[in-house]
C-alpha cells in the first residue's frame, strides 16, 4: 500500500462516503471487496475520514461515522453524501455494456428500458451521437437456462431449428459445455434422441423447458469439425471473405491473394445453404457433385422470380 | 504523507462545496491542513487544485468579494461535483449492474465497476432484487479492441494497417474513431478516415499489427446525430413496409420464427415480417432457397433475384 499515491487514496475516500451512506451498516469486508483493497486499508481510510469535515472542525462539522464490530454506518456525511460525477471512461464502459446487454434481450419492454438508460447516460456528458451497437441472435434467457442446466447438471427439453436443415425438432438434451464456433455460440450436449453427443447452435434453440429425464454425462467428444472428412474448394469476392473469417476452424488452406480456399465440411446441406446465403460472393469450385447440387438449387429458386 | 495530503484534499473539497465562494486567504486560515509560509501554502494550493481537477472536480473562480476587491473566490458547484440520473428503479440499476459486469468480467475494466459503484451510491436500493439475474459472457475481443475503445472514449486519432476485404490490399489508415459495433460477436470500428475523407466501417480482426493512438485527446468532434448503425449495413433494419414472403407449407422455419403475421393459404403460407435486420433477412431468404419467394417490398425481391443470378454460374 505504501506505493499508493495520495490522489488515488483521495479518490477512494471521496467514493467511500456516499457508498457507505447508501449502504448503511455494510460490513468492512464487503467494502474491502467492493473497493478491491484489504479490510485493513478500509479501516485506515475510515480513521482518516473521521477527522475530516468543514471549518471549524467542531464535532458538529466533522464527518460522523462509526464502525462497531466491523459494521460501518455514517450518521452525517456533511456535504459529501453524493458520488463524484461519472467520468467519460465510466460512461463509455456502461454504454458499451448496455448495448451488448440489449443485444441479448428479446423482450421489447426491456430493450426500451435499456435505450432510456443509455440516453440518460449520454445526457450526462452531453453526447449527441450513438456510438455503440451490438447485435447477436442468442436470446439471453435461453442462454442463461442452458448455462444453469450445465452447472446444475439437469437435462432440458428443447425446441430446435437446425442450422443445416429446414427442420424443427423437439428433443431432450444434457448440455455439457458452451463453445464459440463460427462466430456463434454453440452448446455441446448429449442428445437423448440421437443417443450421442451433438453440437447445437444456441440461436436455433427457440424454447427450453425442464425435463424429468436423467442427466447424461458422456465424455467430451472430439470436436465435430474433426469428424468432417469432406472438403470443398471455393473462391470468394467482396463480403464473401467473412465466410472464411466466420469459419476459421474449417479452413484447410487459404490464399488471400487469389481469394481461394479449401474448407472442410461435414454436411452438404449446410454447405449449400451457407453458400447460397452469401448471394454469389462465395463460389464453389470443386467437387463437381456439390457444384451441381448447388446449381440445381439456385436454378429452382430463381424460377420463382422469372416464371 | 498520504494521510496528510489526502485529508487536506478532502477538507478542501468540503470547504469548496459550500454555497458561497471562498477566498484563498480564508482557505489558508480555516481549512485544516494548510500551514507554513504564505509561499508554501500558495504552492500547496496550486498543486491541490490540479489534483482535484485530475479527480474530475471542477473548481469555479469568481464571486469577487466587494470588501477584498482583488481577491478571487473559489467554489465547487454541487451540480458539477455529482450527477443525476433521475429516479432509478432497482430493476434499472440491475440492468446497469449487468452491463457493468459484462465489461468488468471480460475486459478487467475498472471504469465499468467504478461507474456502477457511483450509481449504487446515489440512493439506497434493494440489491436482492437484481442479484439473481443471469450473467452473460461476451465473445472474445480482438487484440486491438482495448486501444480502439480507449481511442473512441478519449477521441484520439488512430493509425493502423488494414487489409480490405473488397480489394484484398493492405494500406495504412488514419482514422478519427467515432463508434464501435459488434455483430454476432465480430467487432467493428466506425470512424472518419482522413485519407478518403469519409466515414467507414472496419472489421477489427482485419487490422494488422498494433493500433497507434495519438498522445493528445479530444482531437476531433463527432457530428451531432451520428449513429454508428448507419455505417454498419448489417445492423440496418428493414423499413416501415413489412416484408411479405410466400413460403411452402411446413418449410422456412427460420423465416416463420421472424414473422409476426402468418396467413395460411392452399399450398403455401404468406409471412409478414416487420422491422428486422435487413442483411440477416436477406441471408435467411437465400438460405431457404426455392421454398421462399419475396412478394414485397420490391427492393428486397430484386436483391434476392440478382443474388440468385450471381449464384448461377452455368
Amino acid at each position: 500500500m505504501s506505493t499508493e499515491k495520495p490522489i488515488e487514496r483521495t479518490a477512494r475516500l471521496l467514493d467511500l462516503i456516499p457508498y457507505i451512506n447508501a449502504h448503511q451498516g455494510i460490513h468492512i469486508d464487503d467494502l474491502a471487496e467492493e473497493f478491491d483493497v484489504t479490510a485493513d486499508v478500509i479501516a485506515k481510510d475510515l480513521d482518516l475520514l473521521f477527522l475530516c469535515g468543514l471549518p471549524s472542525y467542531t464535532p458538529l462539522e466533522l464527518i460522523d461515522l462509526s464502525y462497531e464490530g466491523g459494521y460501518v454506518t455514517i450518521r452525517d456525511a456533511q456535504n459529501l453524501n453524493k458520488p463524484r460525477r461519472l467520468n467519460k471512461h465510466e460512461v463509455s464502459s456502461l454504454l458499451l455494456g448496455l448495448s451488448e446487454l440489449k443485444s441479448t434481450l428479446k423482450e421489447p419492454k426491456e430493450r426500451e428500458r435499456i435505450d432510456e438508460l443509455s440516453k440518460k447516460l449520454r445526457d450526462l456528458l452531453n453526447i449527441q451521437s450513438e456510438q455503440f451497437i451490438s447485435y447477436r441472435s442468442v436470446d439471453q434467457s435461453i442462454y442463461a437456462e442452458i448455462l444453469a442446466a450445465i452447472s446444475s447438471e439437469k437435462a432440458i427439453h428443447i425446441e430446435y431449428l437446425s442450422s443445416s436443415k429446414d427442420q424443427k425438432s423437439e428433443r431432450t438434451i444434457s448440455p455439457i459445455e458452451v463453445i464459440q464456433q463460427s462466430n456463434r455460440e454453440h452448446v455441446i450436449a448429449y442428445c437423448h434422441v440421437a443417443k450421442e453427443q451433438r453440437v447445437f447452435d444456441i440461436a436455433g434453440i427457440k424454447k427450453v423447458s425442464p425435463s424429468n429425464e436423467l442427466y447424461m454425462r458422456k465424455q467430451r467428444m472430439a470436436s465435430l469439425i474433426d469428424q468432417a472428412d469432406a472438403s470443398v474448394a471455393i473462391s470468394y469476392s467482396g463480403s464473401g471473405v467473412s465466410f472464411i473469417e466466420d469459419n476459421p476452424e474449417l479452413v484447410v488452406a487459404h490464399d488471400s491473394d487469389a481469394k481461394t480456399a479449401i474448407m472442410k465440411f461435414w454436411n452438404t446441406e449446410w454447405l449449400i445453404r451457407s453458400v447460397m446465403s452469401y448471394g454469389g460472393a462465395v463460389t464453389v469450385l470443386e467437387p463437381k457433385l456439390v457444384v451441381n447440387a448447388l446449381q440445381d438449387r439456385v436454378a429452382a429458386s430463381l424460377q420463382r422470380y422469372t416464371s | 504523507m498520504s494521510d496528510v495530503k489526502s485529508s487536506r484534499l478532502i477538507n478542501l473539497t468540503m470547504a469548496l462545496l459550500g454555497k458561497k465562494y471562498i477566498t484563498k486567504s480564508t482557505i489558508f486560515k480555516s481549512v485544516e491542513g494548510y500551514s507554513g509560509t504564505p509561499e508554501a501554502m500558495e504552492r500547496m494550493f496550486e498543486r491541490d487544485k490540479t489534483d482535484l481537477r485530475d479527480l474530475g472536480i471542477t473548481i469555479e473562480v469568481g464571486g469577487f468579494d466587494p470588501l477584498f476587491e482583488d481577491e478571487p473566490g473559489y467554489r465547487i458547484l454541487n451540480s458539477d461535483y455529482t450527477f443525476n440520473l433521475g429516479d432509478l428503479s432497482s430493476e434499472e440499476i440491475g440492468l446497469l449492474a449487468l452491463a457493468a459486469d459484462i465489461w468488468a468480467k471480460n475486459l478487467q475494466s475498472d471504469s465499468a465497476r467504478s461507474g456502477l459503484r457511483k450509481i449504487k451510491s446515489l440512493t439506497t436500493i434493494d440489491e436482492d432484487e437484481f442479484t439473481n439475474r443471469p450473467h452473460y459472457s461476451l465473445a472474445e475481443q480482438p487484440n486491438t479492441f482495448h486501444d480502439l475503445w480507449q481511442a473512441v472514449t478519449n477521441r484520439q486519432e488512430v493509425v493502423f494497417d488494414y487489409s480490405s476485404a473488397r480489394s484484398g490490399t493492405q494500406s495504412r489508415r488514419t482514422v478519427h474513431p467515432y463508434g464501435i459495433g459488434s455483430w454476432h460477436g465480430a467487432w467493428y470500428l466506425v470512424g472518419n478516415e482522413l485519407e478518403s475523407a469519409s466515414i467507414k466501417a472496419y472489421r477489427m480482426n482485419r487490422i494488422i499489427g498494433d493500433v497507434k493512438r495519438s498522445s493528445r485527446s479530444d482531437t476531433f468532434t463527432i457530428p451531432d446525430g451520428f449513429n454508428v448503425s448507419d455505417y454498419l449495413i448489417m445492423t440496418k433494419t428493414t423499413g416501415e413496409e413489412p416484408c411479405v414472403i410466400r413460403v411452402k407449407k411446413g418449410s422456412c422455419l427460420n423465416l416463420r420464427a421472424m414473422s409476426r403475421v402468418i396467413t395460411e393459404n392452399d399450398g403455401f403460407d404468406l409471412l409478414e415480417i416487420h422491422q428486422v435486420q435487413r442483411a440477416e433477412l436477406v441471408r435467411t431468404i437465400l438460405w431457404s432457397g426455392a421454398d421462399a419467394e419475396v412478394i414485397s417490398p420490391l427492393d428486397i425481391r430484386d436483391e434476392i433475384r440478382s443474388s440468385l443470378e450471381r449464384l448461377l454460374t452455368r
